[in-house]
């Protein structure tokens, strides 16, 4: 099982608390290839991609519009 | 660091949002900049959150009627106007582990700000509550918007990347501006709101008699080309400490 990840210090939580999953692009319990676009984020009118760090089964842990900060653990993907 | 310029203008503001979009792709290596100055004709630019409005495709009815296109980007942020009188920026690069979003905002922030203070003025980067757009890092000009910035990040060919975009309001009357932002909302059932005496223009913060080698558009993308490539004085690197104040006639 994989931690998909919002990377540490991408923003200044001093100056932004806060941002959200603003999409996921594959469903929970979906397959994904490695390197794909699962997620994206939304922190100050920035937008994150976030890729698959490997491939298998997708497990969402955060759902559209909740609210994440860096390190957060977004999702895990199970191996294949 | 290396530094591209490409200047464009495009038939229609999609195309120009589209190759904005792709400029992250055509990055080489970590040493290299790409900057994208370009224009287009009218279109209303929203944020994909813009979409989920209750009335958003009656919005984008009306404003088609109004000669205002809606197009739907990927970068955040809300509504921004394009228009033959504002000049869209995007800046594209590789970034390093340690770079972080603000960093990423405040490197074109202060491109933008060196650049309005060669035309002698002093500009503030704080977000502008009631502008288009509204977000941390708003240049401002005696307290008026004439700029907002958004970004992109994502991977490109096995790097990450970001591209910092701007709206820069150089010859676009704000009145106009604030109308049409408000018009969206209003049919689309958004709360957002702009005011024009929020937003301001290049043009009007000059002084009436200013006079450059070429015209203004032309003369602010050569100087942005500048400032990028590292040909004008940087700016210190807290750009929160200087209050917006009144512009200063050029020498």
């Amino acid at each position: 099982m994989t931690d998909i990840l919002v990377p540490k210090g991408l923003w200044d939580t001093q100056k932004t608390p806060e941002g959200i999953v603003a999409n996921w692009f594959f469903a929970d319990g979906g397959n994904v290839p490695e390197g794909a676009t699962v997620a994206e984020l939304m922190v100050e009118k920035s937008t994150f991609d976030i890729a698959a760090p490997n491939a298998g089964r997708l497990h969402i842990v955060v759902a559209k519009d909740g609210v994440v900060k860096p390190e957060t653990v977004i999702g895990r993907i199970d191996g294949v | 660091m290396t530094s591209r310029v490409f200047l464009q203008d495009f038939k229609t503001a999609d195309l120009g949002l589209l190759r904005q979009e792709q400029l992250a792709e055509e990055i080489s290596c970590h040493q290299q900049r790409l900057l994208l100055l370009w224009r287009a004709p009218r279109a209303l630019v929203v944020g994909r959150s813009d979409t989920r409005l209750p009335h958003f495709a009656d919005a984008v009815d009306r404003l088609v009627a109004e000669g205002w296109p809606v197009l739907i980007r990927r970068s955040g942020g809300s509504a921004c106007p394009v228009s033959e009188g504002t000049l869209q920026i995007g800046l594209a690069r590789a970034v390093f582990t340690a770079t972080t979003i603000d960093a990423a905002y405040i490197e074109l922030a202060n491109i933008i700000r060196t650049v309005l203070e060669s035309y002698g003025l002093m500009a503030a980067t704080r977000r502008t509550s009631s502008g288009f757009c509204p977000g941390r890092y708003d240049i401002s000009v005696n307290g008026r918007k004439v700029a907002g910035l958004s970004q992109h990040w994502r991977q490109c060919n096995g790097q990450i990347t970001v591209t910092t975009a701007a709206t820069m309001i150089v010859e676009q009357d704000p009145e106009e501006i604030a109308h049409i932002v408000n018009l969206f909302y209003r049919v689309a059932g958004g709360a957002e709101r702009c005011s024009a005496s929020a937003v301001g223009a290049l043009r009007q913060d000059l002084p009436v008699d200013a006079t450059f080698d070429a015209p203004l558009m032309e003369d602010l993308c050569n100087r942005i080309a500048k400032a990028v490539r590292g040909e004008m004085a940087k700016r210190p690197a807290n750009i929160f400490s200087t209050p917006p104040s009144a512009a200063r006639p050029l020498a």
